[in-house]
């Protein structure tokens, strides 16, 4: 298991420094969360770091995208990408590059059948649906040995519009309101991060997700990742070491008694509770 | 014939035969399995059989879909579901799943084509479909005009594109609002929408929405009427509406009115009057609509902010079930209140008309002060001749 870091910034790599085995950079519009950096100079100080780079391009390409899309796999054809549309698949497939993907459609592979068939690609990795259970992502692995890419700490995302929904409240109130902040529905005490950049709208689960006291049945996933957004750059210091330590160094227990320490507000999601189709299901 | 299919949506066997009757090319329904849309009453095999029968009468075809996202406990017996759908003659298999799809080109003679729930936005992932033996691609309901005419440009496969009805704030098969917010996965069918609530919007403890106003994600339903043309200059091969919950006057009204305006423009290159159409569709759409990501990114006037806003539509009184010529009694099948002496519209696939009712009678013959009951069978005196599945609305 390698362990893969959101990164956004040069920032999160001084402030994270030898924490960082994997670092998955959100590349500036063909990612879905990203920050406007330059991304030629934070590749650079990356690799004088000699950290191993992924770049994100995760967000669904419109037919404008796609020569963005292939001149930044041709210009950094030395890296791993990791990509959620099935265009992007196409291309890394077009250019023989597929081994440099991890294609990780989000909410889109749920069963082993379906994983299976991705893994026959000979992608380099597959990013499984984080609404299954951990049962379901067990089977999963024991019928296809594909090798997977799964979020291991952090928000989650559930929710992405290419529609910019807060510039849209803004315009509707005439008012400026911030591109960044949270939603409360009215008769629930949760706070679900919201943020909106230039190509859209994304909303994340107010809660944060570990799977650290999962981590020993779950050795077989390829790639874990932990996620920064939302995160306060202390915490997220003292998360990573803890992962770093799990994942690198095969430390679980002693990080489950760190993590229980930062008193995160930490929840289950769908680890251990299928979702259903009906309300008439909910007993 | 038409070179453009109007591909419709339908609940139940009654809305499929209405969809066809008002000029559908093809109806898309759901099996009792692997279909989302939970809510709506979904055939059995032996309906998709009687309509499969009646469709393909009616030189109409019959999609099917199996486009949930599909769990491990899922996934069994699809195989032996895609061959009875292709024994009762269904002639497409509209799903989201690599490997459902794959399945209906490997065991049957079926159309295998791509949901909208993949979000298809591109042509390099068109060619991927193509290349994978696939029939259709349903675009992503995100693409402007001059997207869609990239992706149309640069393949041979046929294209369908949604024309009107809801639309997901988020990409389709992307949004997990509901199943984080009530447990049900609208990637299984389950959708709570989630997006229609009300939120406050929140940052550093203060609340930015005024008071009284809650910030909501909701978009008003597409209607594509004014960009048919260009919809049908670029060649998309299929328009799909959408709806398979909707009622029945619904699926009538808008599958007319979109079936006229295809032909019209399709036999003279032009359309009288845009003002005619939107009438017309006016008297079943409840909800605002707009025209949604077609003529760009969407603007305040796209989005819905107040849910209680909707447009006054004609009421749909009945459903003619026979005429008796030589009584000149018509029986229908009630569906809103009226009262005997008033004045309908009499809606059929070909025209509309208006009639004058007089007195109006129960089924055992005895006359009636208001037609009152829905689903009662109601009878009147009518000497221009109707025929089953006209429709009538209250003026």
């Amino acid at each position: 298991m390698r362990l893969v870091t959101s990164i956004y910034e040069k920032n999160d790599i001084d402030n994270l420094d030898s924490l960082i085995d994997y670092a998955l950079i959100n590349v500036p519009h063909l990612s879905i969360n990203f920050k406007d950096i330059n991304l030629d100079e934070l590749v650079s100080y990356a690799k004088e770091k000699k950290l191993n780079i992924i770049l994100s391009i995760n967000r669904i390409m419109h037919p404008g995208d796609l020569k963005n899309v292939e001149a930044l796999v041709d210009k950094y054809n030395d890296l791993l990408f990791l990509a959620s549309d099935i265009g992007v698949l196409n291309i890394f497939k077009e250019k023989n590059m597929i081994e440099n993907l991890i294609y990780n459609p989000e909410t889109m592979i749920t069963n082993y059948l379906d994983l299976g068939l991705y893994n026959d690609m000979n992608l380099n990795a597959i990013g499984v649906s984080l609404e299954i259970t951990i049962d379901d992502l067990k089977l999963m692995y024991e019928k296809t040995k594909a090798p997977i890419y799964y979020q291991g700490f952090g928000h989650r995302l559930m929710f992405y519009s290419r529609r910019k929904l807060l510039t849209l409240y803004s315009n509707k109130n005439n008012d400026n309101y911030p591109h960044e902040g949270f939603l409360k529905e009215i008769t629930r005490e949760d706070y679900l991060p919201i943020v909106e950049n230039s190509e859209g709208t994304l909303i994340y689960r107010s809660y944060l997700i570990s799977l650290l006291k999962e981590l020993e049945g779950l050795s077989f996933i390829k790639y874990l990742y932990i996620e920064s957004f939302n995160v306060d750059i202390e915490t997220f210091k003292k998360v990573s070491e803890i992962f770093y330590d799990a994942v690198i160094n095969g430390k679980i227990r002693e990080g489950i008694l760190k993590l229980n320490e930062l008193n995160l507000d930490i929840e289950d999601g769908f680890m251990y509770k299928d979702s259903v189709y009906q309300k008439e299901e909910l007993k | 014939m038409s070179k453009f299919e109007l591909l419709a949506p339908a609940g139940d066997l009654e809305k499929l035969k209405v969809a066809i009757l008002y000029g559908a090319d093809a109806v898309f329904i759901g099996g009792l399995k692997f279909s989302l849309r939970s809510r709506a009453s979904n055939f059995t095999i032996a309906d998709i059989k009687e309509a499969c029968d009646f469709a393909h009468k009616h030189n109409a075809k019959i999609h099917v879909t199996c486009n949930i996202v599909m769990h491990n406990l899922d996934v069994d017996g699809l195989v032996e579901y895609l061959k009875e759908l292709e024994l009762a003659g269904v002639d497409a298999i509209i799903a989201s799943s690599l490997y459902a799809l794959k399945m209906v080109k490997k065991y049957t003679k079926m159309e295998a084509h791509v949901s909208t729930q993949a979000s298809t936005a591109n042509p390099s992932a068109i060619r991927f479909y193509k290349n994978e033996g696939f029939d259709r691609v349903v675009l992503a309901r995100e693409l402007n005009l001059d997207e869609i005419k990239m992706c149309k440009d640069s393949t041979p496969l046929d294209i369908e594109a949604f024309i009107h009805g809801g639309m997901c704030v988020s990409y389709s098969g992307r949004c997990m609002l509901s199943n984080n917010m009530t447990n049900r996965d609208a990637n299984r069918g389950g959708c709570a929408h989630s997006c229609r609530w009300c939120y406050d919007l929140i940052k550093d403890n203060k609340i930015y929405n005024p008071k009284g106003d809650y910030f909501a994600m909701s978009s008003k339903d597409l209607c594509a009427i004014t960009l048919m043309p260009k919809l049908m200059d670029i060649g998309i091969n299929s328009f799909k509406i959408e709806g398979r919950m909707k009622s029945l006057h619904y699926i009538a009204t808008v599958v007319n009115t979109y079936r006229k305006l295809i032909d019209e423009y399709e036999s003279t290159g032009k359309i009288e009057s845009f003002d005619f159409y939107i009438n017309q569709i006016n008297k079943a759409e409840n909800r605002l609509t707009s025209t949604g990501f077609l003529n760009g990114d969407p603007t305040v006037n796209e989005q819905l902010y107040d849910l209680n806003l909707t447009c006054p539509t004609k009421e749909f009184v009945g459903i003619v079930k026979e005429y008796d010529s030589k009584t000149h009694m018509v029986t229908i099948e009630q569906r809103n209140y009226f009262i005997p002496h008033s004045k309908l519209e009499v809606f059929t696939p070909k025209k509309s008309f208006i009639i004058d009712v007089a007195d109006i009678y129960d089924k055992d013959n005895n006359i009636l002060d208001a037609a009152r009951h829905p689903l009662e069978i109601i009878k009147f005196k009518c000497d221009t001749k109707l025929n089953p599945y006209d429709l009538l609305r209250l003026l």
